[in-house]
């Protein structure tokens, strides 16, 4: 074999070095095959085409930089401020809420109606109800005022709370009547939907609204929960206090009422979020 | 001088000289990584490299900081060069069926220009399989280390260490019976 010596004394030891980490045994006799590898050298690229590469990579990092249509739209900052929120939002909560609905659909498999209403369309209401309201009370604004400071209104945060709240609760409500409409035969998912969706909005529009008002999330729950189990109770007997049965909203699971119902729910929600924001009542109490 | 792991980070933060800087600093080691890999074919080896920092570009979000850059750039050049191969081996073998002497002069062993002194070695390279080549190429001439070549090509350090053994006794022998012909 042809061994002309191709390496100075330093490269030739690092070379020998590593044949002995490579191959321990035959460092020696390869030794000169590792030596003749040096006579195949690559042509190194000139100054001028290294900056050519350069030029035209910048270009395509440049192109890559656009983001495509997906990440806009995973960017999309109304998207972003509501997941956000997910982090926020008290995970007991809408565990709470879960195994509430769960309950209900468990309950709904062997009781069909409770009072005229199936015992899902009773439960999924009440746990909405208690995570909206406990959105926001006196502490929460002191809170909103130091957010007030950042890109996003305090308005829009809480706004953005809210949807996920409801949002969540109405994704394990539909999920919790599709299983029940699957499992029972008598049971058809669209009355169903209907039967909790509506007094669910309305009464949750009603819990933010009251605790915004009050400022105490605790009385919004307890006054919007009151209004509930007043309707279920009393929405079938006849006989019943003219006042209580005023406090019931008796047409509140009343399809009639419905359309009614969710403009009220809407402009609940309006007036909610525009006293949220109104500085003269956070500057008043901050003071 | 920044090390490559911060300048990758650069490129993650959208900074072009980051990018300037590395590619500097690669530019001439992968070409030579690349011109061997294809067998000597210079203009194939420009393109490879090309399409090695095309590729760190769109996919830089997937590099892991602070894990070793230089690892994961020959990862992407040695799958580049192993698309080649498989594409290489399609035409070939498509060839072959339609005319013998078209698929010879296919091969990427014709494309290979190579000074005298260099043409044996070239040449016994070329007839060491694949992984055996890679390896020797990354060792011997990128002076990667038993653990780079071993996250290069996804195996274990032993392995790397008996393709560059096997491979070593392999290619003496070829340049042997290369010199003898």
């Amino acid at each position: 074999m042809a061994n002309r010596n191709l390496l100075d004394r330093d490269e030739l030891e690092q070379l020998r070095a590593r044949l002995q980490e490579d191959a321990p045994g035959e460092a020696e006799s390869l030794l000169a095959v590792a030596q003749q590898l040096q006579r195949w050298q690559a042509p190194p690229p000139t100054a001028r085409d290294t900056a050519q590469l350069i030029a035209r990579l910048q270009l395509e990092m440049l192109a890559a930089a656009q983001p495509s249509r997906w990440q806009r739209v995973r960017e999309w900052w109304p998207l972003l401020l509501v997941l956000a929120q997910l982090r926020i939002v008290r995970r007991e909560i809408l565990a709470a809420s879960l195994l509430v609905v769960m309950l209900g659909v468990v309950v709904n498999l062997t009781t069909t109606q409770v009072n005229g209403l199936s015992p899902l369309a009773i439960l999924a209401p009440v746990m909405a109800a208690v995570g909206v309201a406990l959105l926001y009370d006196s502490d929460m604004e002191r809170i909103l005022d130091l957010e007030d400071s950042t890109p996003a209104s305090a308005r829009l945060l809480l706004l953005a709370r809210l949807l996920v709240v409801f949002g969540l609760n109405l994704v394990f409500s539909l999920v919790g009547s599709v299983v029940l409409a699957l499992a029972r035969a008598d049971v058809l998912l669209w009355p169903l939907i209907l039967s909790w969706l509506v007094p669910m909005t309305f009464l949750s529009a009603f819990a933010f609204w009251l605790s915004v008002v009050t400022g105490d999330s605790i009385a919004g729950m307890v006054f919007s929960l009151l209004v509930w189990g007043l309707h279920v109770t009393f929405r079938l007997p006849p006989m019943v206090n003219p006042i209580t049965l005023l406090l019931s909203l008796p047409g509140l699971s009343d399809p009639v009422m419905q359309p009614r119902l969710l403009i009220l729910a809407a402009l609940l929600v309006v007036m909610a979020l525009w006293l949220v924001g109104e500085p003269k009542r956070r500057t008043g109490e901050s003071l | 001088m920044r090390r490559d792991e911060d300048l990758a980070r650069g490129i993650q933060y959208g900074d072009r000289n980051c990018l300037a800087a590395l590619v500097e600093r690669h530019h001439s080691l992968l070409l030579g990584f690349l011109y061997r890999m294809t067998g000597g074919d210079r203009a194939l080896a420009e393109d490879l490299v090309q399409e090695t920092f095309v590729r760190v570009i769109h996919h830089i979000s997937q590099y892991e900081y602070p894990r070793p850059f230089k690892a994961w750039l020959y990862r992407i050049a040695t799958n580049l060069a192993r698309d080649y191969y498989k594409q290489a081996e399609m035409r070939h073998t498509i060839s072959m069926s339609e005319d013998v002497d078209a698929a010879v002069s296919d091969a990427p062993e014709d494309a290979v220009l190579l000074d005298i002194e260099g043409e044996v070695v070239a040449s016994a390279m070329l007839r060491l399989p694949v992984p055996q080549r890679e390896t020797l190429v990354l060792r011997y001439y990128q002076e990667l280390s038993l653990a780079e070549i071993a996250e290069v090509q996804g195996v274990p350090v032993g392995t790397v260490k008996s393709r560059l053994s096997v491979g070593l006794g392999r290619l003496r022998e070829l340049v042997l019976e290369r010199e003898q012909n």
